[in-house]
């Protein structure tokens, strides 16, 4: 039994997240939004590993535009539980570099913003929910793992 | 002149390989699809593609190279490591979903076992890693 589809976006308030979001509630995908430009509560959930989170998510999204993927990858990828966690950057555009510097991070993929979010994510939940099986990311197995003491030393994002 | 794009499929069991090639006749337009019977031989035909395949779908359970290995050489491998790679497999064991994740899987697919399942997945997974995601080949043709 493989975990259900569960969304963790990092983006700004925008009437695109908006629209995002009413497309995962449209498809019964549980999800929950951390404001990209709340740099403290960033902090706590990814520096904590997530540990202390009441939601941990089985897929991230991370809007480009918004927010550094970079430096919150590099808190994931390290980690011995985290780095399952499958990580889907969107932002504007299709430039090329941006997409190769996507898959450089070791996200799982870059996905352009859609002119119309609802059509998009039809076969977007259509292929996550019904034929992906995602990771067993569990609060406790983060916190026993060895290199939680780490992860929480690291540098601050 | 413009190269088509590459899918890449891996997989040592024919039956399941000719289901694959089956389904994706269903919902693929211009991709050329590139098979694979084993490890080796996928890494030896990926030598000669001109571009990188959009995605691969690998399958785990394989003699003499597994998915697992195949996966950790590809991503070994700067040629190939930004390619995104599909694991294809029957099984259902959370440990062989979660190491495929640490090792670099780009996603984890069930393998389903009937065609008109077969044709389901594909699509759903065309639909997405072709017409929603974009991949670092896909800079080629877009």
């Amino acid at each position: 039994m493989t975990g259900p589809l569960s969304v963790l976006i990092v983006s700004t308030e925008t009437p695109e997240l908006h629209e995002l979001e009413q497309s995962l509630r449209n498809y019964g995908v549980p999800h929950r939004h951390l404001p990209a430009e709340g740099k403290a509560a960033l902090d706590f959930y990814f520096q904590q590993g997530l540990a202390d989170a009441m939601f941990v998510p089985t897929l991230i999204m991370l809007d480009i535009d918004a927010c550094e993927p970079e430096k919150i990858l590099a808190l994931l990828k390290p980690h011995p539980v985290l780095r399952r966690i499958p990580v889907i950057i969107f932002g504007h555009g299709n430039d090329p570099d941006r997409v190769k510097l996507v898959y450089s991070l070791g996200a799982t993929c870059y996905m352009p913003k859609p002119p119309n979010w609802e059509a998009a994510m039809a076969p977007f939940c259509s292929y996550w929910k019904k034929h992906v099986a995602l990771p067993a990311i569990k609060a406790e197995d983060i916190s026993s793992s060895n290199s939680y003491s780490n992860l929480s030393n690291r540098t601050p994002y | 002149m413009r190269n088509r794009p590459v899918i890449a499929v891996v997989d040592d069991d024919e039956d399941d390989l000719f289901l694959i090639q089956e389904a994706f006749k269903v919902c693929l337009k211009e991709e050329k699809v590139v098979i694979a019977s084993s490890g080796m031989d996928l890494l030896s035909r990926l030598e000669t593609l001109p571009i990188l395949p959009s995605f691969l779908l690998l399958d785990l359970n394989m003699p003499l190279m597994s998915g697992f290995e195949v996966l950790a050489t590809l991503r070994a491998d700067p040629r190939y490591n930004l390619m995104p790679v599909l694991i294809f497999s029957t099984s259902n064991e959370q440990p062989d979903i979660d190491r495929a994740y640490e090792l670099g899987a780009n996603s984890y697919v069930k393998k389903p076992s009937s065609f008109n399942d077969y044709k389901s997945v594909v699509e759903d997974l065309c639909n997405f890693w072709l017409r929603i995601a974009s991949t670092p080949s896909s800079r080629i043709y877009q």
